[in-house]
């Protein structure tokens, strides 16, 4: 089972690695479009109880993501992944929790997604916790 | 060329401006840049920074750690300041406001003096008073 304490263990050391990977990056002068040297503006890790498997996810642009069958259809009854709606300031399937929840359901299909846990979510810039958007509530609504 | 809008909504982009006769550093929080920051110059700017040495004495605004909270890494603004940037963090807004706005808050500066490094200076945009709003911790 995965712990609370094991999904916080998990996003702290994502913090750290996107950290030395962006002063990696622009240490080695690419200026490439496509090389990441920003921070991503969230990041959050996300267990599956049943197995103890614990993943982390980032912001991320939804445009050329295959989400899994069962995020993307939760996050369509929202509105079309990749726009806005009026209740939430993110783009939908833009957020690090769907991100990092793909990656369960990718690695455990036909998961029960009552049995997805979530870390606390981070600006890893800061290392501040931050709340959970409207979108990712209503989209993890069992859990969040 | 600019940065993808939807680049800068996932990500927490590292930016630099001339202000009023001074070198600005600004985390994007999310947030949408000026059309002025141009994506290719930003990065080589982001690069070469990255080998300058801070030797800036810096100043934390008044209650700045209070604000963002105990445990805060506030180090990624220390060195652009360390640097000689004025350095800001994009005020965030609440759940359903317009998230458009260029409102930033000061969060550590030099104590005296700025970046006057002619050549890096020449990449930045310069910003007028109408397209970015900066406020100091108390004044929000």
């Amino acid at each position: 089972m995965a712990t609370q304490r094991a999904l916080e263990h998990c996003v702290s050391d994502a913090i750290q690695e996107i950290k030395r990977q962006v002063r990696r990056i622009r240490q080695s002068h690419p200026n490439v479009k496509h090389r990441i040297q920003d921070y991503p503006a969230m990041v959050v890790a996300c267990g599956y109880k049943r197995s103890g498997a614990v993943f982390w996810g980032q912001s991320a642009s939804p445009v050329n993501l295959q989400y899994e069958q069962p995020i993307k259809k939760r996050l369509e009854a929202l509105a079309p992944i990749g726009e806005k709606r009026k209740e939430c300031n993110n783009v939908i399937g833009a957020c690090a929790e769907p991100h990092a929840a793909n990656q369960v359901v990718k690695t455990f299909p036909g998961c029960n997604m009552k049995e997805l846990q979530f870390s606390s979510a981070y600006r890893p810039r800061t290392a501040q916790r931050k709340k959970y958007c409207q979108n990712c509530k209503e989209t993890f609504y069992e859990v969040l | 060329m600019r940065y993808r809008r939807d680049y800068q909504e996932t990500h927490d982009i590292d930016w630099f401006f001339r202000y009023k006769g001074k070198a600005y550093h600004a985390a994007s929080n999310g947030g949408r840049l000026p059309d002025a920051v141009d994506s290719k110059k930003n990065r080589l700017l982001q690069e070469k920074l990255e080998d300058e040495i801070g030797g800036f004495e810096v100043i934390y605004e008044e209650g700045i750690r209070e604000f963002y909270g105990q445990g805060a890494d506030l180090s990624s603004f220390e060195e652009y300041a360390k640097k000689g940037f004025i350095s800001l963090d994009r005020c965030e807004v609440e759940e359903g406001e317009k998230n458009d706005g260029l409102k930033y808050r000061v969060v550590v500066s030099p104590a005296e003096g700025s970046f006057n490094n002619e050549e890096m200076l020449k990449m930045m945009p310069e910003l007028k008073e109408e397209i970015i709003e900066i406020v100091n911790n108390g004044n929000q």
